[in-house]
C-alpha cells in the first residue's frame, strides 16, 4: 500500500489505487514511491462533456421554474471541476443533466461525443453505466448488502458475467477500504468508509467521469480531505474527468477551475 | 452471478429485512392455496368416487305411467300382458319384471330389517348381480340377501331372517326363511336388488296379493340401440296412450355428475376468493416496499439499472412471496388431502393424475394472482423519475 503523506499533517495517511481498469496496476515492487506522474488535462482534443445553449424548465402546479438558462462550456478529459453556488442556482439540475439522469428542454448536451437530446431511457442509462460513475453526498449504498457487494453491482449489471469478485476487490483496494471490512455492511462502515465504497462503486466499471455531489458534505474534515485527496488524485493520475457540486470553498481548491452558477445562470464560464 | 440473479437477490433480501410482513403475505397465500387445493383434491375423490362406483348403465326402465293409471283409475303397475307386449316389441333383449312387496315385513331377531321384499325370477337376478356367497333360493323357505343388507346388517349364509305377515284384524303370520347366498353390491340405482330380500319368486307370487309388476328393467346387449329399443316399446305400448313411462338412467347419471363438477367449480371459486384477498395483501406490501425503496431506486437507475430490471426486481419480489406462499400451500394441500383419502379409504383416487393436478393447479393461480398483485409497483417503480427518487426523503 501507497500513500500520500500531507507534509502539514504527517499522521493523515490516504492510500492511494493500486489502479484499475483501463489504467496501471503497478508493480508491488513499485509501491514503495509514487508510481504515476500527474496527467494535466487534455484540452486539444474534443470536450467529454459539452453544453451548448442548455435550457432547463420544470413544469409545476404553482407554474414554471427555470433550473438552468442558455448554459453553454465545455469540460475537457481529466479536468476536475467544482460547480459552485448558492441553493436553488441550479448546481444539481447541471449534474443531473450531465449525468444523463435528465434531458434538457433546450440546447445540446454532448457526453463523449455523444448527443444526449436523442437518446431513449435504455440509452442513457447504458451511456450512465458505461461512462458515467456517480458519489453522493450521502453515500447511497445498499444497506442489504457488503461492501463488496455494493462495488461489485454495477459491475455485474454491465458485465452480466458470473461472480467475478477481482474486479470489486481491485476497487476496494484502490480506495484504500481494508480487506477486512469488505464484508462489512454500509451501518457496519464509518461515514468515511462508506464514501470510499461509493467511490469504488463509481469506479468499478471504470468511467471516464465521476460527478461527484457534496461528496464531504456528510463527513468530517480529515474524512473530508481524504476522500478530496482521492477524487483528485483519480483526476491528476488517472486522467478521469471529475466534476464535483460544492458549497465549500476548500473543497473547491482541489478543482482545476470552478463553474459558478447563480439563477440558473453561468456566471464566468471559467474561474 | 448473472446481473438478473443480482437483481433477484435485490428481492430476496428485501422480502428478509421486512420478514413479519412478508410471512403474513405469504401465510395468506398458504390459505388460499390450501383452500383451493385441498378443496379441489377432495371433490374431486368425490367426483371419482361417485362416478366408479355409478357406473353407465347398459339398461333401461319401463314404469307404469303414474298419471295416466291415476286417471284410468287403476292399479298403477305394469300387467303381465304389458310385458308380454314389451317382449314382442324387442325379442332380441333381456326384460326382467320386478316387483315389491308390502305383505312381508323381514324381521331378524325381533328387529326389522327395512329392506325391501323383491319378487324377481332367480334366472332374471342371475343377468343382474352374481352371488358373493352362497346359492340362489330354490323354496320358499330360502332366501338371498342384497349386499349392501347383508353388509349393515351382517347377515351371512345360514342366517334366519322372519317374514312377518300383517293381517288386517287377526294375528300377524310369520314365515321362518334361511338365508342361503349374499348377493355382490350392484351400487345400481335403476333396480335396488342391494337393499332387499329376494325369496324364491315364485312362493312370494303365491303367497303376497301380487297384481302386477312395479318396473321392467330392459337389459341390452348393444347400448348404442339404447334411444332405438326404447322407442320401438313406446310406440308398441304407448300407442293408444302414454301408458308406461320410459327412463334411460344414464342421461340422470350424467345430469348427477354434472351437477356435482358444477358444485365443486362453485365451491373452487369461493375458496378462490381467498385468494383474491391474499393478493390485494401482496399488493399493499408491494406498494409499501416501492415507497420505502424511492432512492434505492433512484441510486440503481443513477448507476446504469434499466427500468426494465428495476420492473424485474419488484416482479421477483411478489413472484417470490408467490412460489413460497404456494410451495407451502401445496404441501399442505397434499398432506391434507392425502390424510382425507386415507379416512375415507380412497387412496386411488387420491394418487390419479386427475386428483394430483388440482395441487399444481392451485400453486399456479396462487403465483399467478402473487403475480397480477405485483405488476401495478412494479410499473410504478420502474416509471419513477430516478432524479425525484434520489432526492426522496
Amino acid at each position: 500500500m501507497i500513500y500520500i503523506t500531507n507534509p502539514d499533517s504527517p499522521i493523515e495517511k490516504v492510500p492511494l489505487p493500486w489502479s484499475i481498469g483501463r489504467i496501471r496496476i503497478p508493480h508491488p515492487d513499485s509501491l514503495i514511491s509514487p508510481t504515476t506522474t500527474p496527467i494535466k488535462p487534455d484540452t486539444s482534443n474534443e470536450p467529454i462533456i459539452s453544453f451548448h445553449s442548455v435550457t432547463k424548465i420544470y413544469t409545476l402546479e404553482s407554474g414554471n421554474v427555470t433550473g438552468i438558462e442558455e448554459v453553454t462550456f465545455d469540460i475537457y478529459p481529466g479536468e476536475f471541476i467544482a460547480v459552485m453556488g448558492p441553493s436553488g442556482s441550479g448546481k444539481s439540475t447541471l449534474l443531473d443533466m450531465m449525468g444523463c439522469l435528465d434531458v434538457p428542454n433546450n440546447g445540446d448536451i454532448w457526453i463523449t461525443g455523444q448527443n444526449t437530446r436523442m437518446m431513449s431511457d435504455n440509452q442513457l442509462t447504458d451511456l450512465r453505466l458505461h461512462t458515467i460513475g456517480f458519489i453522493f453526498q450521502y453515500f447511497n449504498l445498499f444497506p442489504l448488502f457488503s461492501a463488496l457487494k455494493n462495488v461489485q453491482y454495477p459491475y455485474v449489471v454491465r458485465t452480466g458475467r458470473s461472480g467475478d469478485n477481482k474486479r470489486a476487490e481491485e476497487a476496494l483496494t484502490s480506495v484504500g477500504l481494508e480487506s477486512k471490512f469488505w464484508h462489512h455492511r454500509p451501518n457496519q462502515l464509518s461515514g468515511g468508509q462508506q464514501q470510499r465504497v461509493a467511490i469504488a462503486r463509481a469506479l468499478v466499471n471504470d468511467p471516464p467521469i465521476i460527478l461527484c455531489d457534496e461528496p464531504t458534505g456528510n463527513l468530517d474534515t480529515k474524512t473530508g480531505k481524504a476522500i478530496m485527496d482521492l477524487l483528485s488524485y483519480l483526476s491528476k493520475h488517472e486522467g478521469r474527468t471529475v466534476v464535483m457540486v460544492t458549497h465549500d470553498p476548500r473543497t473547491a481548491e482541489y478543482a482545476d477551475r470552478i463553474i459558478r452558477i447563480v439563477d440558473g445562470r453561468v456566471e464566468n464560464g471559467v474561474s | 452471478m448473472t446481473s438478473q440473479l443480482l437483481i433477484l437477490s435485490f428481492a430476496a433480501k428485501n422480502l428478509r429485512l421486512h420478514w413479519l410482513r412478508s410471512l403474513l403475505a405469504v401465510i395468506g397465500i398458504v390459505i388460499g392455496v390450501l383452500a383451493i387445493g385441498y378443496m379441489g383434491v377432495v371433490e374431486n375423490i368425490e367426483l371419482m368416487k361417485i362416478s366408479d362406483q355409478w357406473k353407465a348403465y347398459d339398461s333401461f326402465i319401463i314404469s307404469p305411467n303414474y298419471e295416466y293409471s291415476m286417471k284410468q283409475g287403476k292399479d298403477n303397475i305394469i300387467t303381465e300382458k304389458q310385458v308380454m307386449a314389451i317382449r314382442r316389441a324387442i325379442p332380441d333383449y333381456l326384460v326382467i319384471p320386478t316387483y315389491t312387496s308390502s305383505t312381508f315385513q323381514p324381521k331378524m331377531k325381533k328387529e326389522f330389517l327395512g329392506a325391501m321384499v323383491m319378487g324377481i325370477a332367480p334366472l332374471d337376478l342371475a343377468q343382474v348381480t352374481d352371488l358373493e356367497s352362497g346359492a340362489l333360493p330354490r323354496s320358499g323357505t330360502e332366501v338371498v340377501v342384497g349386499g349392501l343388507t347383508a353388509l349393515e346388517k351382517n347377515i351371512k349364509p345360514g342366517s334366519m331372517i322372519t317374514f312377518v305377515k300383517k293381517n288386517t284384524g287377526g294375528e300377524d303370520e310369520e314365515f321362518p326363511v334361511r338365508v342361503v347366498g349374499v348377493l355382490q353390491m350392484t351400487n345400481r340405482w335403476d333396480i335396488f336388488v342391494d337393499n332387499s330380500i329376494i325369496p324364491y319368486e315364485p312362493w312370494l307370487r303365491e303367497n303376497c296379493d301380487f297384481k302386477g309388476y312395479d318396473q321392467v328393467l330392459v337389459k341390452m346387449s348393444n347400448v348404442s340401440e339404447m334411444n332405438a329399443t326404447m322407442k320401438a316399446v313406446s310406440d308398441e305400448l304407448n300407442r293408444r296412450a302414454s301408458e308406461i313411462s320410459l327412463n334411460n338412467f344414464n342421461e340422470f347419471r350424467d345430469r348427477f355428475l354434472f351437477e356435482m363438477e358444477q358444485k365443486a367449480a362453485t365451491t373452487t371459486a369461493i375458496a378462490g376468493i381467498s385468494l383474491v384477498v391474499a393478493g390485494v395483501s401482496i399488493f399493499n406490501v408491494m406498494v409499501m416496499s416501492v415507497m420505502e425503496r424511492y432512492r434505492e431506486i433512484g441510486v440503481l437507475r443513477s448507476i446504469g439499472t434499466r427500468r426494465g430490471s428495476i420492473l424485474s426486481m419488484f416482479i421477483y419480489e411478489s413472484l417470490l412471496l408467490g412460489f413460497i406462499g404456494s410451495g407451502i400451500g401445496g404441501v399442505c394441500s397434499l398432506v391434507l388431502g392425502y390424510l382425507y383419502a386415507d379416512m375415507i379409504g380412497a387412496m386411488n383416487y387420491f394418487t390419479a393424475p386427475a386428483t394430483l393436478m388440482q395441487i399444481p393447479y392451485a400453486m399456479s393461480f396462487g403465483i399467478a394472482i402473487s403475480l397480477v398483485s405485483g405488476l401495478y409497483p412494479a410499473l410504478k417503480a420502474s416509471r419513477l423519475n430516478p432524479i425525484e427518487a434520489l432526492r426522496y426523503e
